[in-house]
């Protein structure tokens, strides 16, 4: 089955390594297929930057996220623009400390303090995106925690390493509850 | 045992690259290419090699064309703006009949255009970007894996040819990250060394067959290389004899090996009443898009050309003679439909959708296309 993950954020909140992430741990630790693509545009800093994962147990043809199972909003403009096109049965997952402009009635919608608890565990918003993952792993059955712990320790480096684990573990915690 | 990993489009160049003897990189950094060269800064010099970030694209392709000459495997890399400023020094490179392996990534033009996303918009640059009659390789990738495999292959080709090879890739090829297998060993084909003397040698000597040996500079061999037309020994010439015979030789080396040079991918085809012809990241889109139809009951298929320069002519001919109708996908305004046209027109219908905006063309919006054009 074809599942689709798609994380929008603004450049600087490692909406990039995140995906890196996922990918790794989906391609390498949980050995099926992947096909992660990216958009941006000329701004180094403060622009919208989004990855997109689709993994498959199958061949993957288009390479691109239609209508996502899991949105990952961590803007408000990544809530607004990108929020239509999830699946009915599928789920936003976005941060409360910058989408603040929401449909509360909609289902598919979870917020979560994500910049908050990344504030609190790692005192760097950098983290975010480690929070993020954590949460992430914990609702999509798609993901494995472990193979997902496995790529941050191959991917992040290690002085931060110890640090983006608990932000991990935190999100993943965030996530259970829900 | 093949190494799984997972790279982007763009490293999958380097490493293929390095896999394929290139030893040397000149480049001036741009967007969407520009992880190939940082990728070569790094690994290039463990391996003995050299990297050079020259002043612009014109110098770059200089660069590569004289290390070429040294009897080095060279690479360099560009996108739009870039890839126009390289061609007055590719031209050379063709004329001279030196290897070289140029990526191209394409994005959004013409001029600086959409420097972050996607487009295929350099499809007859790539093939008439230079000034005079020539012939010229270029392939064009639609995975990691094929841009890994293809890379090898652009310098199996400049080696064995004698010639540059363009690697055609787009932003969304480049960029995108996906498992790829790196085989422990490949295929590696080394260019011809002269087995004459340095007194008996002649770089451009037609009786040595379509492709004479090149023989690297600082080994002994003197010769003379120059865009001029020029006879056996590299010097200029007017004579028009001589003129014609080396024009004939040099284009003959690519237009006699067309079996050997052109590949293309048939899926889904066997049986097709129609077929969708798409090249690079535009493949995948049709492969996804005929996977959807085939549901609904559309007998049809996809027909991609690896190599999209030599054009495949004798293939698509087959093909034109078998389907009802081919679909023309491009992103661009209207480019390689001609050459379809040219081919086939005779023998089936051609039907042609595609734009440029930066975003490849969803399955759903070209499978709508289609079926309002078969109903």
């Amino acid at each position: 089955m074809r599942h689709e993950i798609q994380l929008v954020g603004k450049g600087g909140q490692g909406v990039r390594l995140a995906s890196s992430i996922l990918s790794r741990a989906c391609g390498i630790y949980d050995g099926k297929n992947l096909v992660e693509t990216h958009l941006y545009g000329a701004a180094a800093r403060g622009g919208l930057s989004e990855s997109e994962l689709v993994i498959s147990g199958e061949e993957i043809y288009y390479v691109k996220v239609q209508n996502p199972d899991f949105l990952v909003a961590l803007s408000q403009d990544a809530y607004d623009e990108y929020g239509a096109a999830v699946k009915d049965d599928g789920m936003i997952i976005a941060d409360e400390f910058y989408v603040k402009n929401y449909n509360a009635e909609d289902k598919r919608l979870a917020m979560f303090p994500l910049t908050r608890t990344a504030l609190d565990v790692v005192g760097a918003l950098i983290a975010v995106n480690v929070v993020t993952l954590g949460v992430l792993s914990a609702l999509d059955p798609e993901l494995s925690p472990e193979s997902v712990r496995s790529a941050i320790k191959d991917l992040v480096a290690g002085k931060y390493l110890d640090k983006n684990l608990e932000a991990f573990d935190k999100g993943l915690e965030l996530g259970e509850s829900k | 045992m093949a190494k799984r990993k997972i790279i982007s489009g763009n490293h999958a160049v380097a490493e293929a690259a390095i896999k394929a003897g290139c030893r040397f990189f000149a480049g001036y950094p741009i967007t969407p290419s520009s992880e190939i060269a940082e990728k070569l800064s790094e690994v290039l010099p463990k391996y003995g090699g050299r990297f050079i970030q020259m002043e612009d694209e014109l110098a770059s392709m200089g660069a590569v064309i004289g290390a070429s000459l040294t009897g080095a495997k060279v690479l360099t890399a560009t996108s739009g703006p870039g890839f126009s400023l390289k061609q007055e020094n590719l031209g050379f490179a063709i004329m001279a009949e030196i290897p070289v392996v140029v990526v191209n990534v394409q994005r959004g033009g013409p001029s600086t255009g959409l420097p972050t996303f996607t487009s295929q918009q350099d499809l007859m640059q790539a093939r008439w970007g230079r000034h005079g009659d020539q012939e010229i390789i270029v392939l064009m990738p639609d995975s990691v894996q094929e841009t890994y495999d293809l890379t090898i292959r652009a310098f199996n080709l400049a080696e064995k040819y004698r010639t540059p090879v363009i690697l055609l890739s787009d932003e969304v090829i480049s960029h995108m990250s996906e498992p790829v297998d790196i085989p422990d060993e490949v295929e590696i084909v080394d260019r011809a060394k002269p087995d004459v003397p340095p007194e008996e040698y002649y770089p451009f000597d037609s009786s040595k067959g379509l492709v004479p040996p090149l023989a690297p500079y600082g080994t002994g061999y003197r010769y003379h290389i120059t865009g001029l037309n020029h006879d056996k020994t590299g010097f200029p010439s007017n004579d028009p004899e001589i003129v014609h015979n080396q024009m004939l030789r040099k284009l003959n080396k690519i237009r006699k090996n067309t079996d050997d040079i052109v590949e293309v991918e048939e899926f889904k085809l066997k049986g097709a009443k129609y077929a969708i012809f798409a090249l690079g990241s535009v493949g995948r889109t049709a492969k996804q898009t005929v996977i959807n139809l085939r549901k609904e009951g559309v007998p049809i298929g996809v027909f991609r050309p690896k190599t999209l320069w030599p054009f495949p002519e004798k293939e698509i001919i087959e093909l034109g003679k078998k389907v009802e109708k081919i679909f023309v996908i491009e992103l661009n305004y209207g480019q390689i439909i001609g050459e379809v046209e040219r081919w086939v027109s005779k023998y089936t219908e051609v039907e042609w959708y595609g734009r440029a905006t930066g975003r490849l063309i969803p399955p759903r919006e070209i499978g709508a296309f289609i079926k309002e054009k078969i109903e």
